[in-house]
């Protein structure tokens, strides 16, 4: 920690001196005052920051390169991590049997308020198709509320779980009676 | 992972040989500007493989190497120019500064290849259209014309969905951490096409901090490993504000002929590219008018942004997609008088987020350059061009925040740290050109 704050502390000293080379090194090629002055602070802009933006990129690829490690001998099978803080992760098994459920092609309707359950159900069962209206489906699912009232008659329900690594909803699928 | 990196960068050299083909029949020398044939060809192939998605196909693989190997062939029309006069480079400045860019980039790289699809927007729209073409081979209407996908925009243009489809294609699955190498690719064929438009045209000592200064940005390498379109339609749309004032103050058609490829790639990248290009034809004319400058040759550049966009608004109306931005209501003006309440606080937050510390002072220091150029040097030409880029994308976003639909504070929470992209990026590349301007005024060359 203390050899972390030192670099930084003693980084500035040296982005300032690298400032002052492209200064005279601007002040050689164009003898311009002005035109230096400017090179030596948009040197000095980008260099004093340099080793925080390389640091910060060497922890996110860490990151990334953690999770796909972790993702390649999960037990469960992987996890997918839908948000910038890899806070919320969902597990990718449920998703595929809910594909291994329902044919290609199949129109589905999906009754839900979570955003990202939603969405995520979208594009992870393509090319099964959603709809709209439950009429027009072959399948209904719904995840943390109740299909009752969609006016259609539904065959035996599926129940997916856990939807969430780190909690207990399930995600459920029953075909639509024609 | 392999396979599909080497699938991804298999489909960027052919996306590199249509462009190739493309630059040397505007008149560029392929060895001295490889950066402007890889952007070429992203732009060009990307909207054509827009409007082969409207025509029916599916984009397979052997349909883009057709297109590419058609384009590449455009090469052979013409015979290759002489070489330029050698622009010397500046060892100690291209070692040093590019060397911290390159370390940089090579960070990135690697963040790239692991990095996984959790930003939102990319899982839930623009990937998401892309996994679509592929699974259901091509612009399926039971997605891309369902009521149900709404919220996923379907009426954005779909020159990223396509580039990433063509790029599964080539990959042979769907990858979706692989695939954030493809917006890498892109940040580094902007770096050096900028390069290469400006190397002739300003100091060194400019260009290359300049270069470091957008390239290792933070809030750049967060937008461009979300994979949203912004990073790309600021690129598309920065290399084009400086081909156009390139051609401005040297007249050379092949110039023109780029700024009209780069363009229309910008258009057909996010709905803001549509303004932005806009505007920037109004001022390409006004400033040719100025210069008395025939304004003929603007028209080849303006036919192709217009099939660059014209086709898919013809498509998404007859499909009855409802526009996330109403146009037709945003030209009203007691629509706009209606949401006046939505003005202030979106400028207030367009100008946060561009100042933010995460864009290292770009803007800060562009518009202190461009009011000593204009103050101390009385050289109006630069200064007012810049500021006309600028404005334009300032007044496009405010008035995109001032007319869409969703709620203001929504809208600004999770959009305006990325939409600023093109207003910082576009600002960090005329830095070097204010700059030589200041040069310009001591040695007493016309305006």
């Amino acid at each position: 920690m203390v050899l972390k704050v030192l670099f930084f502390v003693l980084w500035i000293p040296a982005a300032v001196v690298a400032g002052y080379i492209v200064f005279r090194i601007a002040r050689g090629e164009t003898r311009s005052l002005a035109v230096a002055l400017l090179a030596a602070a948009i040197a000095l802009a980008g260099l004093v920051v340099y080793p925080r933006t390389l640091k910060d990129t060497a922890s996110a690829a860490h990151r990334a390169e953690r999770l796909w490690s972790v993702n390649r001998h999960r037990k469960n099978g992987p996890k997918d991590c839908l948000t910038f803080n890899f806070n919320a992760c969902v597990n990718d098994r449920a998703w595929a049997e809910l594909r291994h459920l329902i044919p290609k092609h199949d129109r589905f309707y999906l009754q839900t308020n979570f955003g990202l359950v939603h969405f995520w159900t979208f594009t992870s069962l393509l090319p099964r198709i959603a709809v709209d209206d439950p009429k027009k489906a072959d399948w209904v699912i719904w995840y943390r509320a109740d299909p009752g009232k969609l006016g259609v008659r539904l065959g035996p329900r599926h129940v997916i779980r856990h939807v969430y690594t780190n909690g207990s909803y399930s995600i459920d699928a029953a075909p639509v009676l024609k | 992972m392999i396979r599909s990196l080497a699938g991804l960068l298999f489909a960027n050299a052919a996306f590199f040989a249509a462009g190739a083909g493309v630059v040397r029949l505007f008149g560029w020398r392929l060895r001295s500007h490889p950066g402007l044939a890889y952007m070429t060809g992203i732009g060009v192939v990307g909207v054509l493989s827009t409007l082969l998605l409207m025509a029916g196909l599916a984009l397979h693989g052997w349909q883009v190497l057709i297109l590419c190997a058609l384009l590449a062939a455009l090469g052979l029309l013409r015979r290759e120019r002489p070489a330029d006069a050698p622009v010397k480079t500046d060892r100690r400045l291209a070692f040093s500064f590019g060397g911290l860019l390159g370390g940089y980039l090579a960070v990135l790289a690697v963040q790239s290849v692991f990095q996984p699809l959790n930003s939102w927007d990319a899982w839930a729209k623009w990937t998401m259209k892309a996994r679509a073409i592929v699974l259901l081979g091509g612009l399926d209407t039971s997605v891309f014309a369902n009521h149900a996908y709404q919220p996923l925009v379907l009426d954005y243009p779909m020159l990223i969905p396509a580039l990433e489809a063509m790029d599964f294609r080539f990959m042979g699955r769907l990858d979706n951490l692989v695939i954030h190498v493809q917006f890498w690719l892109l940040l580094v064929g902007f770096l050096v096409a900028a390069y290469e438009l400006l190397r002739d045209r300003v100091p060194q000592s400019l260009l290359w901090p300049s270069l470091l200064l957008v390239g290792t940005a933070p809030a750049l390498a967060d937008n461009l490993t979300s994979a949203y379109g912004d990073a790309p339609v600021a690129f598309f749309f920065g290399l084009a504000a400086i081909a156009a004032w390139r051609y401005l103050v040297t007249g050379e058609r092949r110039t023109l002929w780029f700024f009209g490829a780069i363009a229309g790639a910008a258009v057909a990248t996010k709905p803001e590219g549509s303004p932005f290009v806009l505007g920037l034809f109004l001022l390409l004319i006004v400033f040719s008018l100025l210069r008395k400058r025939s304004l003929v040759p603007l028209v080849w550049p303006a036919l192709w942004c217009l099939i660059a966009i014209v086709p898919w608004r013809i498509w998404i109306s007859h499909h009855g997609i409802r526009a996330s931005t109403p146009i037709g209501k945003g030209l009203n003006p007691s629509y706009l008088a209606d949401r006046f309440s939505r003005v202030w606080p979106s400028i207030r937050t367009i100008v946060e987020r561009g100042f933010d510390g995460d864009w290292l002072a770009i803007l800060p220091i562009v518009l202190v350059v461009a009011l000593v150029v204009l103050a101390w040097r009385r050289r109006w030409s630069a200064p007012l061009y810049v500021g006309g880029v600028l404005g334009i994308v300032f007044v496009s976003l405010l008035w995109a925040y001032w007319v869409q639909r969703p709620s203001l504070n929504y809208l600004l929470s999770t959009s305006a740290n990325r939409t600023v992209t093109s207003l910082v990026v576009v600002a960090a590349l005329f830095l070097p050109i204010l700059g030589a301007e200041l040069l310009r005024g001591r040695s007493g060359k016309a305006d």
